[in-house]
């Protein structure tokens, strides 16, 4: 687990993985009890008649990103130990716009598949089946082909942020990020209305 | 108590206001960075070593963005380098990645920078440059001497190399003008080719992690 907490790094391993299996279980306990289990929900973000998946994760955003920073203000968090995954510019749009179109015919993420699936759903089993289908073949075509692995590495970045990219101090890309997910709840609750 | 949606709302701004005026967060005392560590296990791992050969097939391959940095002076510099290599300055490395002119001297941020020099000068020069966050560079161990010996007067081992590998080595050493002998003592190379790098990438690249 690449949790920024200090029993984690240097502690047994055991903490660790039921410090995961902890945080697993809140975030499906959460994602279900939005109702972010059930695809119809989820589809009506692209319909723009439900937008309960765009507030409920920009919420999460908004939460981490204040508590990270705030508790790595006071000294009680180190953020270095954090995992920053890397950056590619090509394949991660070339993926990103897969996964919306698949996101959108499916009806579910691969994380809300897993709680639909644990939910009893059976779209939700079939979405899962489909990801780690998806994912198996992937890695297999990684394996043999050289134009694959060289689009997979066009425009790496290495781990970039926000603030090193644009040259802001950390504080104000929180500030911006924060008011830009007020905005964009202010303007979701006025398109729900609309649609109703 | 209720706390309406608006209440978090106000709160989530004022302490994201409050967070444009802070300052940055520190890294807690008494622990390393992430990036020491990371750079730790690298070292350990020999993760920013490339071999004579596997330099020799990059630079005879020539994916987009790798420059060869030769750190020694101007006069072991034009008595004989490793071919595509331009003379530079571990200095002008750092100051690149320090104005942020993208990931180094004068290159965009997809390059691959390998560099060498005298003794141990590549690998402290590696090291620097990685704690600088030019995280695409790697260092000839042995510099010249080891290009020579590696590339030039290659001795291949005919025992643990397979034939196809044996010949693409020799063939390798040829294209630079090289005489690869075949034998099997200590100093025999046994150790097969990588793939060549992709563009801005290297075999040692670790793969991205996945995000759901």
């Amino acid at each position: 687990m690449s949790a920024p907490i200090e029993f984690t790094a240097d502690g047994p391993l055991w903490a660790s993985l039921l410090g995961a299996l902890a945080i697993g279980l809140a975030f499906g306990a959460v994602l279900e009890s939005a109702g972010l289990a059930s695809a119809r929900k989820l589809v009506g973000q692209f319909y723009l008649t439900d937008l309960t998946v765009l507030k409920t994760l920009f919420s999460a955003i908004v939460t981490a990103l204040l508590g990270l920073f705030w508790l790595s203000w006071l000294g009680l968090l180190d953020p270095s130990r954090l995992a920053v995954p890397e950056t590619a510019v090509w394949p991660q749009a070339v993926g990103g716009c897969i996964f919306g179109l698949g996101f959108a015919v499916a009806g579910l993420c691969p994380g809300t598949s897993c709680v639909a699936a644990a939910s009893g759903r059976v779209d939700g089993l079939l979405v899962v089946a489909g990801v780690f289908a998806g994912v198996l073949g992937t890695g297999l075509v990684d394996a043999e082909s050289r134009w694959f692995q060289r689009f997979y590495a066009l425009g790496d970045r290495g781990a970039s942020t926000l603030p090193a990219v644009l040259h802001l101090p950390s504080g104000v890309v929180v500030f911006g990020i924060v008011a830009m997910a007020l905005a964009a709840f202010h303007v979701a609750e006025r398109v729900e209305r609309r649609s109703r | 108590m209720k706390v309406s949606p608006r209440d978090l709302g106000a709160a989530a701004l004022i302490l994201g206001a409050l967070a444009a005026v802070a300052g940055e967060p520190a890294a807690s005392s008494g622990t390393l960075g992430r990036g020491v560590r990371d750079l730790a296990a690298g070292v350990e791992q020999h993760a920013g070593e490339v071999s004579p050969l596997q330099l020799a097939l990059w630079i005879r391959d020539r994916p987009a963005g790798l420059r060869v940095v030769d750190l020694r002076s101007a006069r072991e510099f034009s008595e004989g380098h490793i071919p595509t290599a331009t003379r530079g300055t571990l200095r002008e490395q750092l100051d690149f990645v320090a104005a942020g002119a993208g990931d180094g001297a004068g290159s965009g941020s997809d390059d691959t920078v390998v560099v060498y020099g005298a003794e141990s000068v590549g690998a402290e020069a590696w090291v620097l440059l990685r704690l600088a966050g030019r995280s695409r560079s790697y260092f000839l161990p042995g510099g010249m001497a080891a290009w020579e010996a590696g590339v030039l007067h290659p001795v291949l081992s005919r025992q643990r190399l397979s034939p196809d590998e044996l010949r693409r080595m020799a063939d390798l050493s040829r294209y630079f003008g090289g005489a690869p002998q075949i034998g099997d003592g200590p100093e025999a190379i046994s150790a097969p080719l990588g793939q060549p790098p992709p563009a801005g990438a290297s075999p040692a690249a670790p793969r991205r992690r996945a995000e759901c």
